[in-house]
């Protein structure tokens, strides 16, 4: 299978659990779900996870998980400014966090529609990917201090919510991660 | 004298057949690519006995592979009991142009199905089984005839369906 894929599913795993003790499933059972598609190289991964499986299965994930050097994202801004900046623009609506131009590559952090989103494009490598995270997900990862970010609490905060986790589109890929109160999730989803 | 001996023959057969019905037998249920089929109802005690035979080097192997992921094993164990617990469903499934991975939840079992041009297996690992397995490989107690006397607790499951296109097909069951 294609090891670019499951890397990227492998990144956004450690958002769903991690060192909480986990509840026992039942009716109310929380699933997460997982869609990974890359159309061209006909390559899909589908993953409906009771999520004490989830969070079991990662009890091995640190609590927090430091970024140095600057958010992956951008090397403009590291975790505690972009958490300040976050903070900042708590009661405001829809804004710009920081954006960032380097000849053709451009890259964006929003709060946009409840969702921080972040936008990177580089049109030398034909390449933009777009993820988007909900705005309660991003206060709990943020509850940490300094370069860290708080994995328990997001954890903590995914047992009771319900939508999309996370949505990242590549050219050539799309994810995205959501949870419901079912098993079987619609095809296509 | 003759009844007497009789007697004794069939009640040593009743003896064998009774320790071969309580600890189980493995059914192994090959047909090969031209139509000739062999069946071999393996005793699952004679299986333990033959395992303790199996070369150190495979033995350690299994005790070095076991020690690296021993951490987390608990983990393991606490999220199988979670799926084991959930309703019937599909895990996941993954596909890669021809080659196709389906994991569902069947019961009291996982049942993993691998599809490809050049073959199809299909493996039935009851919770049970790999819960048991979790838990003595923790405990630091995973030799291969610890494995072999599991199986005991996975009665009348077809543990591997394994068909290579054109060629052979195996079937083991436990029963």
């Amino acid at each position: 299978m294609n090891a670019r894929a499951l890397v990227v599913a492998a990144f956004a795993v450690p958002l769903l659990g991690g060192g909480a003790p986990s509840a026992s499933p039942s009716a109310e059972t929380a699933w997460v779900h997982v869609r990974l598609e890359e159309p061209a190289k006909q390559s899909r991964l589908r993953l409906n996870l009771p999520l004490p499986a989830v969070e079991a299965a990662l009890k091995a994930a640190p609590d927090s998980i430091a970024v140095e050097g600057g958010t992956p994202i951008t090397r403009e801004i590291d975790l505690d400014r972009l958490r300040r900046r976050w903070k900042e623009l708590e009661t405001t609506g829809n804004a710009e966090i920081v954006s960032f131009e380097e000849g053709e590559a451009r890259e964006s952090i929003s709060k946009m529609w409840g969702r921080l989103l972040i936008h990177l494009q580089d049109d030398r490598e034909s390449k933009t990917i777009d993820v988007a995270v909900p705005e309660a997900l991003v206060d709990a990862l943020f509850s940490g201090a300094g370069q860290e970010l708080n994995i328990r609490a997001a954890v903590a905060y995914l047992r009771t919510m319900r939508g999309d986790v996370l949505r990242v589109h590549d050219r050539g890929l799309a994810l995205h991660v959501w949870i419901d109160g079912s098993a079987d999730a619609p095809e296509g989803k | 004298m003759r009844r007497r001996v009789g007697a004794v023959l069939a009640s040593i057969s009743v003896a064998l057949g009774a320790v071969v019905a309580v600890t189980g037998v493995m059914v192994v249920d090959v047909t090969k690519a031209d139509g000739t089929r062999v069946v071999v109802p393996v005793p699952l005690l004679l299986a333990q006995a033959a395992a303790r035979f199996v070369p150190p080097t495979a033995a350690a192997e299994v005790e070095r592979q076991v020690a690296r992921v021993r951490r987390y094993l608990p983990a393991a164990e606490e999220a199988l009991a979670a799926m084991a617990d959930s309703p019937d469903c599909e895990l996941a499934s993954v596909d890669q142009g021809d080659e196709h991975l389906r994991v569902h939840k069947v019961g009291e079992s996982l049942n993993i199905r691998v599809d490809n041009p050049r073959e199809k297996a299909e493996l039935n690992v009851p919770f049970d089984l790999a819960q048991r397995a979790l838990r003595e490989a923790r405990d630091g107690r995973v030799s291969p005839p610890d494995l072999v006397r599991m199986l005991r607790h996975s009665r009348l499951t077809r543990l591997v369906d394994f068909h290579h296109n054109g060629g052979d097909h195996v079937r083991i069951k436990i029963w």
